[in-house]
Formats: C-alpha cells, sequence, structure tokens
C-alpha cells in the first residue's frame, strides 16, 4: 500500500558571486568539443530526433519545439547526421559532414505539418574569428507566415533579408546587453524586440520559432 | 564567494513510486490550473441526474463540470476556459495561446475534439492542431497534461469512430512528446455498466456527461496530477488517500485486466 508523504522541501540555492558575472544570454552549451544541435521551430511539429551514421541505432538528442538544448556529442570525421520527427512522419533530412576541430553543426528545422510540410536546412558552422570586444550574432529564421524578416542587433543591421528556413552572416556586436529587433519584410509587422546580454568573443545564432500571429519565440543560443 | 540563501519553496506530494504534477513551474508560490475545452469542460449537462431524461442539456448554465470539481478535490485554482461548440482546428487553438498569456496557469489541461468529432474534421488536421496546442503550452513554460474525450452514446453513437481516433491522436500525442494523459474516454469504459448507453452520460442525449460521469472525470484527472493508476487494483485506494475521502466514493472502476487499454497505446509501447 502506498502512502500519501507530504514533504516540506527546503532549497538551498548556492549564488557563486566569482566568474565574469552577467548571463549567457539564454544560450545553453553542451560541454561536447564537437557536437550538432537541433533547432526544432516548427510550431506544429513533435519532438525531433538527431542521429548519425557514426552511432547507428542511438538516437544521440531529442529536442522539443522552441527548446534551448546544448550540442550533442559527435565523434569526428565524415558522417551523414540525420533529423527525424519522433512519430517518424517528418524527414528523415540527412545531410553529409565532416566533423573535425570542433566543429559544431545545427540543423534549423522549420515548416508547418498543416500547409507546406517540414523541411530542414543544415546551417553554417566554421568556427569564427571574433575580435576583442566584440560578440558575434547571426539570425536563424523559422517563424512560418514570414516569407523573409529582416532588422538588426544593436546598432547593426542585417545586411540582407533572411529567408525562411536560412540564417543571416555573422554580426559583430559590441559585448553586453544588446537589441534584436525582427520584423517581417513584407509589411513591416514586428516578430520581435528583445533584450540580449553577449559576452566578450562568443558567437550566438538567435533563432525565430513558431508562427506569426499564433506565437512567436526568441531565443538567444550560443554556438 | 558564496552566498547561501534558504527558502521554503513547497509541499511536494510524494508517493512510494510516483511524484505529484502539482507543481508551481512559474514561481509565484501558487499551483493553479487551466482547463481548456468545449462543452464537455464548460460543464454543460451538469446537475442532471443518471436516470434523467434528457433529449437536449441547457446550454443556460455557469461553467461547472469538471474544473469546478477538480478545483475542491485538489484545492486549488483551476479556470475553466471550456467554450460550447468549439472546434480546436478552427478557433480553438488560436485562443488556447490568448488563454494561456492572460492566466498564470502552472498547468494546462486539453480536452478538445468532440466538436471536430462532430463536424468530421480530418484527423491529420486535429494532429496538427493537438500538437500545436502541446507546444505552445510548452514553449510558455506550462505543463501540458491532455484528456481524452468520454466515449459518446445514445443518441450520439455514431460518432464514436470519430472520438476514439481522436481519443487515439491524443494517446499517440501524450507518448511522443512524453506527457502525462488522463484517459477519461478508459475511466468511462471501465465504469460504465453499458458503454453504448451509459450512465454517465445524459441519455438520450448522448454527448454530455451528467453529474456522475463529470465526478468520474474529476477524479480521473485528480488520479492523472497526483501520479496513482487509477485502473490499477489499488488505484481507487490510492487516490482517496491522497484527496482525503473514503475509498467509497470514488467511482473509477479500475481496469483490471487491461482490457480497455487502448490497442494504440500498445503499439506505441513498441515504438
Amino acid at each position: 500500500m502506498k502512502f500519501l508523504i507530504p514533504l516540506v522541501s527546503l532549497s538551498l540555492v548556492f549564488i557563486c558571486g566569482c566568474g565574469s558575472g552577467g548571463g549567457d544570454g539564454g544560450g545553453s552549451r553542451g560541454s561536447a568539443r564537437t557536437g550538432a544541435r537541433v533547432l526544432n521551430t516548427a510550431i506544429d511539429l513533435p519532438p525531433v530526433s538527431l542521429s548519425t551514421s557514426a552511432k547507428v541505432g542511438e538516437t544521440i538528442s531529442t529536442v522539443k519545439f522552441a527548446e534551448a538544448t546544448g550540442f550533442a556529442e559527435l565523434p569526428e570525421g565524415e558522417q551523414t547526421i540525420s533529423v527525424q520527427s519522433v512519430d517518424g512522419a517528418s524527414g528523415p533530412f540527412k545531410f553529409s559532414v565532416s566533423i573535425q576541430n570542433q566543429d559544431r553543426p545545427q540543423i534549423l528545422v522549420y515548416g508547418l505539418r498543416e500547409t507546406n510540410g517540414i523541411n530542414a536546412t543544415l546551417l553554417e558552422f566554421k568556427k569564427l574569428e571574433i575580435p576583442d570586444g566584440f560578440a558575434a550574432v547571426r539570425i536563424a529564421h523559422g517563424a512560418a507566415g514570414a516569407a523573409t524578416i529582416q532588422g538588426s542587433v544593436g546598432v547593426s543591421e542585417l545586411p540582407a533579408v533572411v529567408s525562411f528556413g536560412s540564417a543571416s552572416k555573422y554580426l559583430f556586436v559590441a559585448t553586453g546587453t544588446t537589441l534584436v529587433k525582427l520584423t517581417r519584410s513584407a509589411d513591416s509587422k514586428v516578430i520581435t524586440n528583445q533584450q540580449v546580454q553577449v559576452d566578450n568573443r562568443k558567437a550566438y545564432t538567435f533563432v525565430v520559432s513558431g508562427e506569426l500571429d499564433y506565437l512567436v519565440i526568441g531565443s538567444l543560443l550560443e554556438d | 564567494m558564496g552566498i547561501l540563501f534558504i527558502f521554503l519553496s513547497s509541499v511536494n506530494f510524494v508517493y512510494a513510486d510516483q511524484e505529484s504534477l502539482l507543481k508551481d513551474k512559474n514561481g509565484d508560490q501558487t499551483v493553479s490550473i487551466l482547463a481548456f475545452g468545449d462543452s464537455l469542460t464548460y460543464g454543460i449537462g451538469d446537475g442532471l441526474a443518471p436516470g434523467a431524461v434528457v433529449e437536449e442539456p441547457s446550454r443556460e448554465s455557469s461553467p461547472g463540470g469538471y474544473p469546478k470539481r477538480l478545483q475542491t478535490l485538489l484545492g486549488v485554482k483551476v479556470t475553466n476556459s471550456g467554450v460550447p461548440g468549439e472546434q480546436l482546428v478552427a478557433d480553438g487553438s488560436d485562443r488556447f495561446v490568448r488563454a494561456l498569456r492572460s492566466s498564470s496557469a502552472d498547468i494546462a489541461l486539453i480536452m478538445a475534439g468532440s466538436n471536430d468529432a462532430n463536424l468530421q474534421v480530418s484527423l491529420s488536421s486535429y494532429r496538427n492542431s493537438l500538437q500545436r496546442v502541446i507546444n505552445a503550452a510548452s514553449a510558455l513554460g506550462r505543463l501540458p497534461v491532455l484528456l481524452t474525450i468520454p466515449p459518446p452514446g445514445g443518441n450520439k453513437l455514431p460518432l464514436r469512430p470519430f472520438t476514439d481516433s481522436f481519443t487515439r491522436e491524443q494517446e499517440r500525442a501524450a507518448f511522443f512528446n512524453q506527457l502525462p494523459l488522463a484517459d477519461i474516454a478508459r475511466a468511462f469504459k471501465t465504469t460504465c455498466k453499458n458503454i453504448n448507453n451509459c450512465e454517465l452520460l445524459n441519455l438520450p442525449e448522448g454527448l454530455h456527461p451528467n453529474s456522475l460521469g463529470y465526478d468520474v472525470m474529476a477524479q480521473t484527472v485528480s488520479a492523472t496530477l497526483y501520479g496513482i493508476d487509477i485502473f490499477s487494483e489499488n488505484g481507487a485506494t490510492d487516490l482517496a488517500v491522497a484527496l482525503g475521502v473514503s475509498p467509497s466514493e470514488i467511482k473509477v472502476l479500475p481496469d483490471l485486466a487491461g482490457v480497455t487499454k487502448s490497442a494504440a497505446l500498445s503499439e506505441l509501447g513498441n515504438y
């Protein structure tokens, strides 16, 4: 027989005063030196799983919609990485990659099942040289309902519109708090207006997920 | 140098092997629930006893149904966000986001599909809409809990194949998203004496539960939120202890042979 046990829990929280201070801007970074991450931006898609031909039969990561995850570890070398919805109905989307020297590819999963279907893009993932005093930020566009978006990160305007299912080039922005402003190109409808924290010589992907006029989530993830 | 903070965070009700889902997710020091759905959430047909002849239950009533009972049983705030006649695929999923944004609920109970079944919307559209609301709830920091639909009977018996299909979609969604499922359909199947003319429904109308039916729904949801398998041999006793009531007050019957467990769930177990 089971018994109900009311437990009054005491939570102990240690806040460390050491370190560089400041947040990571919402980013989350796995411990893997080489790894991959899925950006699941499709609002009507179940979680997606990531696997690699280098680890046959193993799911190395499962990612929910708009979930900020770290990088799942990948071995170095040539391999095919695959993304598929956990119900098996979307994908697999396969990408051949050569992983070396701390490469960490990201796959943007986007679209709507109900209308045009789901697709996936492998985002550029070579390591950047970032000047001191700056961070690098790019925009990954997965918000359905906007064929292209435009905007700025801090004082830097995006040099070109960003198409649905793609990412912009990296912009170098001054470290600290910065404002990400994005609008739909067609009618300047505001998609997000979000302050984020970026740290010195770090690279980030700001990903917009969901669907305009329903729910859009903006997340800054450390690359 | 570290600074130590100690604070009283919450009261967690823990069972021998399962844990309550009633947790303060948003840190506002309270646990609250949003019950989202259609007329079966609003509580149409409530207040009518088994045996009453009901051709069409009144739609003039105030909200009641299982959310009101749940609030009493659990002692937490439960907001009734049921809109009679609403389809999930039409207006429901949009309203869901608005309702969540205007609520501080930690848990979103989702029971929708009766009107979609009535209008025979496609299974894929229902599946996609259900996934949209699940994703929206999770992205907004709420715990989605899915509720299956009571099987229609009486005059609405022809709707059964459609509601059964939607119930299987809810089971699939719970499985693939690893979410809790309050299996109302199974509770009706174990508890009704005759599922085609179930005494938990207003008859002969056959779609909306009566007072007894809403009791069964509230108890089934309570068990899910407490992490209790209401269909197990000890389920009713465990729930009675959790709720502080007599076991004789638990109206949901167990499913000892497992015969009413969905075939879909068994298949998914092999996924």
